[in-house]
This record gives structure tokens, C-alpha cells and sequence, in this order.
């Protein structure tokens, strides 16, 4: 299978020289299912951003981001912005940061349904409704009639993944998504993540410092430390025992932190 | 697993507190016994009231109804001697050790810094040596700026601040959530060798349930205000009663047995 979305020897300076990401890496099918883990200052975050052609002022990006044979580093600045959005969605870790306060959910869902897809009126308002159910958001109606603020941390980010979807992207980058949520609600929303790779073929690249949230929604995984690339493995040879001491490392911290000191669980099997 | 002993008067006890900010209520009838030498873990998520319990139990705020006791007197913050001894007695440790020390302070007066408030007697140098020593870090740390730390040493420099007073009880909020996940390991072993070496007693407030059940003998589980579920952390996490307790043990995200 030829890759989606492959990002080819990436590296990030700054102005002064500074190196921030260091020959990055990785690929991604149609369909497939990345995790890219880290700890702060792995440049996971960077990654992201340098994909999207978002990197901050003073940051410059050299190598290769392909989307389908095309380098998204070489284009201009409005094909860029053509790509991003409509072939590239994103969620972040704060879904404040992405919705308009002084917008109503609607109105925000809306916004590039008219952009990307030429949807006008009833059409775009429809269609807002649909991208709403798929989200799993109940209560449509009000829920579309409401600004960002009447809306909990979990409505908030299945709105910001209803915007991501809006345009049918073939990719979602999705930048520690569910680190701002209630541990229940992250769990809905994982499975929600899941749901949505399966029934719309999305392809999903998902940055996360926590690895059991990695592995709950990934199949391939991409280990970064220090702006390098650690390992290209998948989540259960990682989990199995990694080829790098770091990934071993971040594993075994994460069962040792993260795992429940009792294996007993009265909660149902599937409760993965 | 001992029998609770019926006699001991609890270091820190919350009968029955409610605290209302307008029309919400964001506790309810909340009743906490905290023992002392032991460890309890608070729990729950956002809106929880787990804050605001917290509060009251450092007597940051007062509660609109029930009471909050510090070794069997009730806590008036009128009350300044009661003040002075829960202040020198009981020690926080906040989540995120870079907004916690003061970035102009070298360490050693970071860590100095209770003992000059509370004006506690003796060698405060000395005792800065001592207690940096007790976390695991060189002596020659003290002329340093918090900047020149990692996330992990920070938290240790905040526990070392936090025992220097030699309280009997450490109230930690969340103390490894901002740190990675490769030192969250050992700052938990730290806070838990600290309380099994030095007697101290432990409150841990925090949204992990993972996390109470590394550090915790006992674990209340907050929600919406009100104790759902309490008891010994081996029996909550084992065979969880309330049906809330069972869904958070269900969201937490595990590695499959590799």
C-alpha cells in the first residue's frame, strides 16, 4: 500500500540555528491508524504543526510532508490553506482554542461546509445536523443554537471533531485531543475517535504524551524523544517489548504509573 | 488490613460540610475522616468538589454548613492560634511546581521560606540540607533558581519546602499530573517512601484513581459534590459499590498485557 501522508527526513530550526526536529520520519496509509508518542519537548507537537504548514514565526521546516505525492512544505501559502482543513482536519488538546466564542456552534459547523464544499442554506444547515449526530452529539437542535461556552469539555470537543469532518478529510491530526477531559468523558470521546476511523475511512495520525490513550485508538506508533524518532513500531510490538530501551522505558511507566494496581475489574470485558 | 482503632481522633476530619457558591452546590454533605499515619486518596473529576474540599481542609475557606476539624477543634478562621499550628502542621503540595516556586528565590530560601513565615526555631539552614536530602537532592541544589530544574526535580524541591516545618500531614493536589510519565513513577515512590519512613499522614486529591491506588490506603470518591464511595483502596478498586466508582475505573485507559 503507498502511503496517504509521509513525512520524509523533516527538520525544524530556528532563526538562530537551533535544531527542534531532527530527520523526522513517518507514514501514513489510507485508512490507517498512527500514534505518535512522546514526553514534553519530543517535538510531537511540532510534528504536527510542521505538517500543516503552521510551524510558529521564526521556525523553518526543511524535508518533505507528502499528501499523495505532493509536498505540502513547497506549496503556497492559499493551496496550503486549500489542503489544510479540507484534506488535512485537526483537533487540539483545548477545543477553545479552535470554536469562535462570539459563533454559535452552528454557524462555526457551517463555515466551511460554505468554504470547502459550496453548501448554502438548508443544505449547509442539514448537513451541520448530520455531521452533529455523527459526533454523537444529542440534543442537536439546541446543542447548534448554543456559543462554545454554554457547551461542557466534551460537547466542545465533539464539536471541534464535527468541524474536522466537516469537509470529509482524508486525514485528522488529532494533538492530544482528549488531555483536557474527565477521564470518563475522554473515554467516550477514544470511542468515538475509533468509531469515526471505521465508518468514514479517515486516516488518523494521533499525538499523545500518554501512551494507554495511544494504544487505545493506534495501530501503528511512532516513539519521538529529544525531536528525534526513537522507533517506527506498532503498539503491540511496542507493548510486547520494543526494539529501543526508551519505548521499553516509556512502557514500562506507564504500566508501572498509569495501570491499575488490582487486576480485578468488575466492569465488563469490553470496558477496553 | 487492620481494623480501624476506634479511639485515635482523626488529624483532620470533615463532618457533614457543605459549601454553596450561589445556587450551586459544590459540596453536600460531606464527611472525611483523614487518620493519622495513614493515607487517604481523594477522588474525582471536574466539578467534583474535590477543590473545594481541599480548601476547606486547609482552611482556605469555610464551609456554609457542617464543620472542619484539625485534631478535634473545630477550624474558625477567626481563630489565629488554631490557624498557626494547622499551617505548621499541615503542608500543601500544589500540581505544578513551576507556578508554586518563586522563579526569583534561589532554592535554599525557596525552601526555607515556611520556617521564616512560621517562624519556627533553629538552624533553618541545616534543616534546608536535611530536607533536600530526604528527596533526593544535593545540598549544592540550594544556590540554585527553580528555571535550572526539570518538572520532577521541581515537585521534589515543592515536597522538600512543603516537610521542612516537619508537619505531620502532607495535602498533595494532583502533584504528578503535570509532570511526563517516565518521573511521575518517581515522584509517587518518593511521597510514598516519605510517608511510610516518616510517619506522615497523606491526603492526595486528584482526578487518577490510578494514582490513589499506588499511594493510598484509603480512597473517597467524590462526585457531584458528594462522597459516593469510601473505603480501603484494595476493596474500592477490587469491588467498587457505586455505580459511578465502576464507570471511572472502567475509563481509565490501560495497556492490554503485552
Amino acid at each position: 500500500m503507498t502511503a496517504l501522508l509521509s513525512v520524509d527526513d523533516l527538520r525544524v530550526e530556528t532563526s538562530t540555528g537551533r535544531t527542534l526536529l531532527d530527520g523526522v520520519s513517518w507514514s501514513l496509509d489510507a485508512g490507517g491508524r498512527l500514534g505518535i508518542v512522546g514526553e514534553s519537548g519530543s517535538g510531537k507537537s511540532l510534528t504536527a504543526l510542521a505538517v500543516l504548514g503552521l510551524l510558529p514565526e521564526g521556525m523553518r521546516a526543511t524535508g518533505r510532508v507528502l499528501l499523495d505525492g505532493t509536498d505540502l512544505l513547497t506549496l503556497p501559502p492559499r493551496a496550503l490553506g486549500r489542503v489544510r482543513g479540507a484534506q488535512v482536519a485537526m483537533v487540539f488538546q483545548e477545543p477553545l482554542t479552535a470554536l469562535d466564542p462570539l459563533m454559535t456552534v452552528g454557524r462555526q459547523i457551517t463555515g466551511p461546509l460554505r468554504l470547502h464544499r459550496g453548501l448554502r442554506g438548508s443544505a449547509a444547515r442539514d448537513e451541520a445536523a448530520r455531521l452533529a449526530r455523527l459526533v454523537h452529539l444529542t440534543d442537536t437542535e439546541r446543542i447548534l443554537r448554543s456559543y462554545p461556552w454554554q457547551l461542557s469539555g466534551g460537547q466542545r470537543q465533539r464539536v471541534a471533531l464535527a468541524m474536522a469532518l466537516a469537509c470529509e478529510p482524508r486525514v485528522l491530526l488529532a494533538d492530544e485531543p482528549t488531555t483536557a477531559l474527565d477521564v470518563t468523558v475522554q473515554a467516550e470521546v477514544l470511542d468515538l475517535l475509533d468509531d469515526l476511523v471505521d465508518r468514514t475511512g479517515v486516516a488518523l495520525a494521533f499525538v499523545s504524551h500518554d501512551l494507554p490513550v495511544v494504544a487505545r485508538v493506534a495501530r501503528d506508533l511512532v516513539v519521538m524523544r529529544d525531536g528525534r524518532v526513537v522507533e517506527r513500531t506498532t503498539v503491540a510490538d511496542a507493548l510486547a517489548g520494543g526494539e529501543a530501551a526508551y519505548t521499553r522505558d516509556l512502557v514500562a511507566a506507564a504500566r508501572a504509573v498509569t495501570g491499575l494496581p488490582t487486576p480485578t475489574r468488575t466492569a465488563p470485558e469490553d470496558a477496553r | 488490613m487492620s481494623t480501624p482503632t476506634p479511639a485515635r481522633t482523626p488529624v483532620l476530619e470533615a463532618v457533614d460540610v457543605a459549601r454553596t457558591f450561589g445556587s450551586t452546590r459544590a459540596l453536600d454533605g460531606v464527611s472525611v475522616r483523614v487518620e493519622p499515619g495513614r493515607s487517604i486518596g481523594i477522588v474525582g473529576e471536574s466539578g467534583s468538589g474535590k477543590s473545594t474540599l481541599l480548601r476547606q481542609l486547609l482552611a482556605l475557606d469555610s464551609p456554609t454548613a457542617g464543620e472542619v476539624r484539625f485534631r478535634g477543634q473545630r477550624l474558625d478562621r477567626r481563630d489565629r492560634g488554631l490557624l498557626r499550628r494547622l499551617r505548621a502542621d499541615v503542608q500543601p503540595v500544589f500540581q505544578d511546581p513551576r507556578s508554586s516556586l518563586d522563579p526569583r528565590m534561589r532554592i535554599g530560601a525557596v525552601v526555607a521560606e515556611p520556617l521564616r513565615s512560621l517562624k519556627v526555631p533553629g538552624d533553618h539552614r541545616a534543616r534546608v540540607v536535611e530536607v533536600l536530602a530526604s528527596v533526593g537532592l544535593d545540598p549544592e541544589v540550594a544556590s540554585r533558581y527553580p528555571a535550572q530544574f526539570s518538572g520532577g526535580q521541581r515537585q521534589r524541591i515543592a515536597i522538600a519546602r512543603a516537610l521542612a516545618p516537619s508537619p505531620s500531614v502532607l495535602v498533595a493536589d494532583e502533584p504528578v499530573s503535570a509532570l511526563d510519565v517516565s518521573v511521575r513513577g518517581q515522584v509517587v515512590d518518593l511521597l510514598h517512601g516519605l510517608a511510610a519512613t516518616q510517619g506522615l499522614t497523606l491526603v492526595l486529591v486528584s482526578h487518577d484513581i490510578a494514582i490513589v491506588g499506588r499511594l493510598c490506603e484509603r480512597t473517597v470518591v467524590l462526585h457531584h459534590g458528594r462522597v459516593v464511595e469510601e473505603g480501603p483502596t484494595a476493596s474500592v478498586l477490587a469491588d467498587p459499590q457505586d455505580a459511578y466508582t465502576r464507570r471511572l475505573l472502567a475509563a481509565v485507559p490501560q495497556l492490554p498485557v503485552g
